[in-house]
């Protein structure tokens, strides 16, 4: 069994006088298994953003259905949703989404807070995090009082806290310079490494490449996926390139 | 230019559709002070009051320009704090038209223009308003003042033109603010200033013990302070103490208290609390100020209502306390004249009732003498006799009181009694304890006691007992030399001569009100004539007391003030709703998207509603519960206060403390729920 299936997914958007519809994905299906890092790559909009919205549970699918570790997400009951997707899921966004009113410390121990784990377990789990990530000096600070790559390990520590299943990521590099954002997407391939898979929506290629395997979107279609296997990340990126360029030249063709 | 001039129009008039949430609350905050500010102004204009008859509306008016003044000054810094809260919330959009390619004029151009409409709209709206219900809160006012049949309301156009003066001045003044405003404004600033760091609060501990101290004091005092003069001198710094404190514990002890949960782990890592101490601990420091502000406006309404309040409708014991007896007239007259005739007096006065059409309950006249001592724990102290004053225990100490030396023959003449009184013998009249019963002991002479009568028509009067003391002396003779051992040497006993005789008589009436107010008014006239028509070289004085002129006088104060209370009240009351739903909404604003953030963490609706409404009631009732802890630790004291200033039943005050602060309360509540429900509103995450 895959840890995330997807199958035949669908979400139509109703306007706002319900008159109408406008369709962000039509059908997509695909696997990922345990210890994968995968990125999702499209043009604008493609249904990226929907599609991890759809994953994270944030949203729900107007048809097909999700499933992690073989449960199904219809199944969940809305109650029970946020409990789910705090013990099962880790996100990490493009403006990092910390709380300006929590230190860093109390953001990365916000999900666990929210479980209501015990402050020993807690001090317990997050010092060899922070260590790694290499925030540990960081902690008792406050987000408008560290860089944008810091923010964003913080927001990784945040993610992989409690031990999700899977992690989010969507456009993790989105607003990092370079160093950053080559730092960061290291940090995600120890992760992915150590067992942790990942779920990466990007538009970068260079942040694409570090993935295992890339899924191409277009209108709400899956467009083509290619595997990394034994290539060097160099050699990755060159064929991903070529993928995007072929998804962005049938645009151009249309018009 | 025509046409950019309708472009501008067209953009204003998008700008405040747009910004409906915003502009609604302030044209109708608006809107309602124009018209309390037109009503009160054409009340006194129209001269409505004038028109009433009896002399006290003249106190009335003056109250009136009194709250007008004050109206002024309160209504222009509530519309200025309302504005500068709108536009500061409007930088970045301001920012945004900079980057746009529109220059400041024409930015200014929009924002007078949108000013312009919202602020005459209101003006309009509000001066409608105030022709509307200005006769009801007219007819307020007199019910109030209790004239009712008396005042006619009319509208004067004197209040059309100051209105609308006085509010084009204001808005002129909030319109150029923001011109200044955008004038200062710069685009790179504007787009990013939204996001800023806290600033840290420095020296939490020494400012948190000083207000906790400065509170402290103040509270230990006036709950535990027993003597009135005692609680009136002090009255005043306790308040700056009260009010001070309350900055710095808003300011400081906040944080103190936060920062001490925070440092508790096991209480703040739980889920319910994490998430309110720490957006409390943000919201507490930016709005400390705001917050202290109404707690302490909310502390003064709470006094300021339950006290005119408990005078108002306290009125009659204070009327009665004041007033023992319905009539009481002094005559009295220079060392040379002679004391008018007793007899015809009364005659005078029995014959004014009979045409005036009024019974006399009781009516009687006597000659008297006239001192002052002090009776401390039961013994007397006069003149020459400081010294026993020393270390006096101040709780015990009632001040001085009058002293009448009557004549054995008019107390006779008025009990009906057949007492006799030997040479150095006197009857004490009081119902006060008195220590010694056997001598009245000066610094020169004793004086034995014969007894001491407690409900003597002298002090037994009709509405109340009467605070002086009587003494009864055996003739004329044996009452100079009383009144010579009391208090020899008096200064005055060189205009009026020590043995000059005060005539008094008491009247109790019954009757109709107009008709015991023209026999007070014509008695002093027709006994002057009397009495000149005898000895018409002499100069005569009286005074006269009168419980329905009084009443009427009483009414026009106490009702006044009440009226005044209120309205101030009603106008804080609005601004409170206003300002606090004003900071609500914008807090709702910036705390949207952390609550969005919260839930995609893995936080739930419900715990999200739940977070919401903590963290709603705790900034939104902190300055109410701060309110009304003062105003119960100030009971003592305002109760104390109440009772220097002659109110019979001081319990009052503290009764309607309770109901003011019930009914603030429960306002107050009916505001939180319409505000908590724009702020979830806002805040809610799809």
């Amino acid at each position: 069994m895959e840890l995330l299936e997807v199958k035949h997914i669908k979400k139509v958007y109703n306007t706002r006088l319900g008159a109408k519809q406008c369709v962000a994905l039509s059908d997509i299906s695909f696997e990922v298994a345990r210890g994968e890092f995968v990125g999702i790559m499209g043009p604008s909009g493609s249904g990226k953003t929907t599609l991890l919205n759809l994953i994270a549970s944030l949203d729900k699918p107007s048809g097909g259905e999700i499933l992690l570790s073989g449960k199904n997400f219809s199944q969940i009951k809305n109650r029970e949703l946020s409990k789910f997707r705090r013990e099962n899921l880790g996100f990490v966004f493009q403006d990092f989404n910390l709380l300006d009113t929590f230190s860093i410390k109390d953001n990365i121990l916000l999900p666990l807070v929210l479980a209501d784990t015990p402050v020993a377990q807690m001090e317990e789990r997050i010092s060899p995090i922070v260590r790694e990530l290499g925030i540990e000096s960081l902690t008792e600070k406050f987000p408008y009082e560290v860089s944008g790559g810091e923010k964003q390990r913080a927001a990784i520590a945040r993610a992989i806290i409690t031990n999700p299943k899977i992690i989010l990521a969507d456009e993790p590099t989105g607003a990092l310079d370079s160093k950053s954002s080559a730092n960061l997407l290291k940090t995600f391939e120890t992760l992915n490494k150590g067992g942790q898979t990942i779920l990466m929506v990007t538009h970068s290629i260079d942040a694409a490449s570090y993935a295992s395997r890339v899924i191409f979107i277009k209108d709400g279609m899956l467009y083509n996926q290619i595997y990394k296997g034994g290539e060097s990340r160099k050699a990755f990126r060159e064929r991903i390139m070529t993928n995007m360029s072929l998804l962005t030249e049938g645009e151009g063709e249309d018009e | 230019m025509n046409k950019n001039n309708s472009l501008y129009q067209r953009l204003a008039k998008a700008n405040i559709k747009r910004n409906k949430q915003m502009n609604l609350p302030y044209f109708v905050t608006a809107s309602i002070m124009v018209a309390m500010f037109f009503t009160i102004i054409n009340t006194y204009f129209a001269q409505s009051v004038s028109n009433v008859k009896y002399a006290g509306t003249t106190t009335t008016g003056v109250m009136l320009i009194f709250g007008i003044i004050v109206m002024s000054f309160f209504t222009f810094g509530y519309i200025f704090y309302l504005n500068s809260f709108l536009i500061k919330r409007r930088t970045k959009e301001f920012g945004l038209y900079g980057i746009l390619g529109l220059e400041k004029r024409h930015v200014g151009k929009i924002i007078a223009k949108e000013a312009f409409m919202v602020n005459s709209a209101a003006v309009l709206t509000g001066i409608a308003g105030g022709i509307v219900f200005g006769r009801l809160i007219f007819m307020m006012l007199m019910a109030m003042v209790g004239h009712i049949a008396e005042g006619t309301y009319a509208l004067s156009p004197i209040s059309f033109i100051v209105t609308f003066i006085y509010f084009g001045l204001v808005f002129t003044s909030t319109t150029l603010y923001n011109r200044f405003r955008v004038s200062l404004t710069d685009p790179i600033n504007l787009l990013t200033s939204e996001k800023q760091g806290e600033k840290k609060i420095k020296g939490i501990v020494p400012i948190t013990v000083a207000g906790a101290l400065l509170l402290g004091g103040a509270y230990v005092f006036s709950i535990f302070v027993k003597v009135g003069v005692l609680a009136i001198t002090m009255f005043w710094p306790c308040v700056f103490a009260v009010i001070l404190a309350t900055y710095l514990l808003f300011y400081a002890g906040s944080q103190f208290v936060l920062g001490a949960l925070k440092k508790n782990k096991d209480f703040y890592y739980k889920a319910r609390n994490f998430v309110s101490v720490s957006s409390l601990t943000h919201r507490m420091k930016q709005n400390a100020t705001g917050l202290a502000n109404i707690c302490i406006l909310s502390t003064m309404v709470l006094v300021t209502v339950s006290f005119c309040c408990a005078l108002y409708f306290g009125q009659e014991n204070i009327l009665a306390s004041r007033n023992p007896n319905d009539v009481t007239f002094n005559l009295f007259h220079d060392k040379s004249a002679v004391a008018p005739e007793k007899e015809e007096m009364l005659q005078i006065a029995q014959n004014l009732a009979k045409e005036t059409g009024i019974e006399t309950e009781s009516l009687f006249g006597y000659y008297s003498l006239k001192d002052t001592c002090i009776l401390y724990k039961g013994e007397f102290i006069f003149k020459d006799e400081n010294a026993k004053m020393n270390g006096v225990d101040l709780e015990a100490f009632d001040g001085s009181l009058a002293v009448h030396i009557i004549t054995l023959e008019d107390y006779n003449g008025v009990t009906g009694e057949k007492a006799s009184l030997a040479p150095g013998e006197i009857i004490v009249l009081t119902p006060r304890p008195i220590n010694d019963t056997a001598e009245l002991k000066t610094a020169s002479k004793q004086f034995a006691i014969k007894k001491i009568v407690a409900d003597s028509p002298f002090t037994k009067g009709k509405n109340s007992d009467v605070e002086d003391i009587f003494f009864v002396a055996a003739d004329e003779k044996n009452a100079l030399e009383l009144r010579n051992a009391i208090n020899p040497g008096n200064e005055l006993d060189a205009i009026f001569g020590a043995d000059t005789r005060y005539f008094t008589i008491i009247a109790n009436l019954k009757g109709k009100s107009d008709d015991k107010i023209a026999f007070a008014k014509t008695l002093p006239t027709l006994a002057f004539d009397s009495i000149k028509a005898v000895s018409p070289e002499d100069s005569y004085y009286y005074n006269i007391y009168s419980m329905e002129i009084n009443r009427i006088e009483t009414g026009a104060v106490y009702g006044g003030l009440l009226f005044l209370g209120m309205y101030f009240s009603v106008l804080f009351l609005v601004n409170t709703v206003i300002v606090m739903y004003f900071k609500q909404v914008s807090e709702g604003y910036d705390d949207r998207e952390r609550f969005s953030i919260l839930q995609q963490v893995g936080m739930s609706s419900e715990e999200v509603r739940s977070t919401i409404n903590r963290q709603v009631l705790i900034i939104f009732f902190a300055p109410l519960l701060v309110a009304l802890l003062h105003v119960l630790a100030a009971g003592n004291i305002l109760k104390l206060m109440a009772d220097v200033f002659v109110m019979a039943e001081t319990a009052l005050v503290i009764t309607w403390i309770f109901i003011t602060a019930a009914v603030f309360s429960l306002i107050y509540i009916i505001v939180f729920r319409l505000t908590a429900k724009t702020y979830y509103r806002i805040v809610e995450w799809k």
